[in-house]
């Protein structure tokens, strides 16, 4: 018979936070192991010596990388706390009876830590900025342009 | 008041994709989705095919997607969700027609967990006795009703259809944590299986998906903690 | 009444593989370690450091003491194997075609074990030039 395995309805599941929260587990995991292999790549730069490395390191140094870093850092910590309501869920014995007040702690929890680095991370930035740059330097040249290089003077 | 429907059909003999049909009927709010789906079957368009049989939640024939979840049709009034209503096959199974699908592989997986009391000893005079805290242990999980309604609605079974399901467990918990069985060492043997519990991720949609109320994915942990404990 | 042994249709009793059950446990042990390494590192290096300030000799200067050296092959080993095993229930759950997983599954053991190689050989062989 004609068989067909799924009849493609292009409607989505309306499924529940744990639903989404597996997606996002997903997706998180595979860019996370992505990262790895190329933080492994960089950092395996070192033994080329002094300025091979910090040739590689100066292209992170500008503003669009240091929001790729909050990103970063969101999805390690997203992937770490979910992670902790996993087990919470597969170990604790009454985990599944209070599923739904884990995923509130772990918004919670996500959010407290998310937004005290996501803080220090861009005062820190123009802080460094500022310092190492001429006198005049505005926050929208530290936005656009890449941070003098100030270890070569 | 009259109620939209968009129902996606598919004709094996016609179609290689499904499409989706609109439906206007007249209805109570105190009717139920599976009255609609029969006023179009009677009166409209004789073509639709779906199953029911005893059209009082029991028999477990009628699940399908209402408005983007599992449900059973006969146990949903129309009043309890938003108009327009969407019906879709459930997912992950082959359709065979609009919105019957084959079960082969959702029974399949029912067997392999060997769905029934094993115990070599003599049961002696009277049937084999349990206490009502033994019963207890099984007590939500004996009210299954294999409609399929949860293993449709994993994330892990549409994309990895070998993945034995929910159902399945919650059958094979409702005999491991059962006093009078002695089989409880092999149906865990069959779930450690790389397409057994283990491959659940716990996204609940199994359990707000049951239309029997069973805490699916508690029975699932259950029978995950059994094996990691008593291996 | 004689005894009947013949109830219910019974399958031989299987020997299971223990592999899935190891798996899915020692993800969540690892998963425990890695809140520790993992977003400890990266809390070190990007929150309460600022990654404008990292140069050689701070890396140098951290991988003077051996505990730093240990640390980093700690979070180097687990990092890639949690995720060559979540990598892996990833691919079995998306590829169902068994040739296409089976080269899908021997791509991702072959890039974690180099990469494996690779940080391990960076961590013990390093040595600084200033």
């Amino acid at each position: 018979m004609a068989y067909q395995k799924i009849v493609s309805s292009g409607a989505v599941y309306k499924g529940k936070t744990g639903m989404w929260l597996y997606i996002f587990h997903r997706i998180t995991g595979v860019a996370l192991f992505g990262y790895l292999i190329l933080h492994i790549i960089s950092t395996a730069l070192i033994l080329l010596g002094p300025e091979v490395y910090e040739g590689a390191e100066a292209i992170y140094k500008n503003f669009y990388f240091r929001i790729a870093e909050i990103g970063l850092m969101a999805a390690i910590l997203a992937h770490a706390i979910n992670g902790l309501r996993i087990i919470a869920v597969d170990l604790w014995k009454r985990g599944s009876e209070f599923q739904k007040q884990l995923n509130i702690i772990s918004l919670v929890l996500f959010i407290a830590i998310f937004i005290p680095s996501t803080y220090k991370m861009t005062t820190s930035y123009f802080d460094i900025c500022l310092e190492k740059s001429q006198a005049g330097t505005t926050l929208t040249d530290c936005m656009i342009r890449p941070l003098p290089d100030w270890k070569s003077k | 008041m009259d109620i939209d429907l968009k129902i996606l059909r598919y004709d094996p003999e016609s179609d290689r994709k499904g499409h989706w049909e609109y439906y206007t009927v007249e209805a109570d709010p105190e009717e139920r989705i599976l009255d609609l789906l029969h006023k179009i079957k009677w009166f409209e368009d004789g073509t639709l095919s779906f199953r029911r049989s005893c059209a009082h939640g029991v028999c477990g024939s009628d699940a399908m997607v209402i408005n983007g979840e599992n449900m059973l049709a006969c146990q949903v009034l129309v009043k309890e969700v938003s108009n327009p209503i969407t019906i879709e096959p459930i997912r992950g199974l082959p359709v065979v027609k609009d919105l019957i699908v084959d079960m082969d592989p959702f029974f399949d997986s029912y067997k392999k967990i060997m769905p029934y009391l094993i115990n070599e000893n003599e049961p002696g005079e009277r049937e084999r006795l349990q206490s009502p805290e033994d019963r207890d242990k099984i007590e939500d999980t004996t009210k299954c009703i294999l409609c399929a309604a949860c293993t449709t609605s994993c994330p892990v079974f549409w994309t990895a259809d070998s993945y034995i399901g929910p159902a399945a467990i919650v059958n094979a918990h409702r005999f491991i944590y059962d006093s009078r069985d002695e089989g409880s060492k092999q149906r865990l043997e069959i779930l450690k299986d790389v397409n057994g519990a283990f491959r659940c991720r716990t996204a609940f949609n199994c359990t707000s998906a049951c239309p029997r109320g069973i805490q699916v994915t508690k029975a699932i942990e259950d029978v995950k903690r059994e094996t990691l404990l008593n291996n | 009444m004689s005894t009947r042994t013949d109830w219910g249709r019974r399958e031989p009793p299987l020997k299971g593989s223990n592999f899935e059950l190891y798996g899915w446990f020692f993800m969540r042990i690892s998963g425990l370690l890695l809140v520790l390494l993992a977003v400890g590192h990266m809390f070190i290096m990007h929150v309460f450091n600022d990654t404008l300030n990292l140069d050689y000799e701070f890396v140098a200067a951290r991988w003077d003491t051996p505990y730093w050296r240990i640390f980093d092959w700690l979070l180097l080993t687990l990092s890639l194997l949690h995720g060559t095993n979540g990598l892996r229930v990833v691919l079995h759950d998306n590829l169902n075609d068994l040739t296409i997983r089976k080269l899908a599954l021997s791509a991702l053991y072959g890039t974690s074990l180099i990469f494996f190689i690779l940080g391990t050989y960076v961590i013990i062989a390093f040595v600084s030039q200033s």
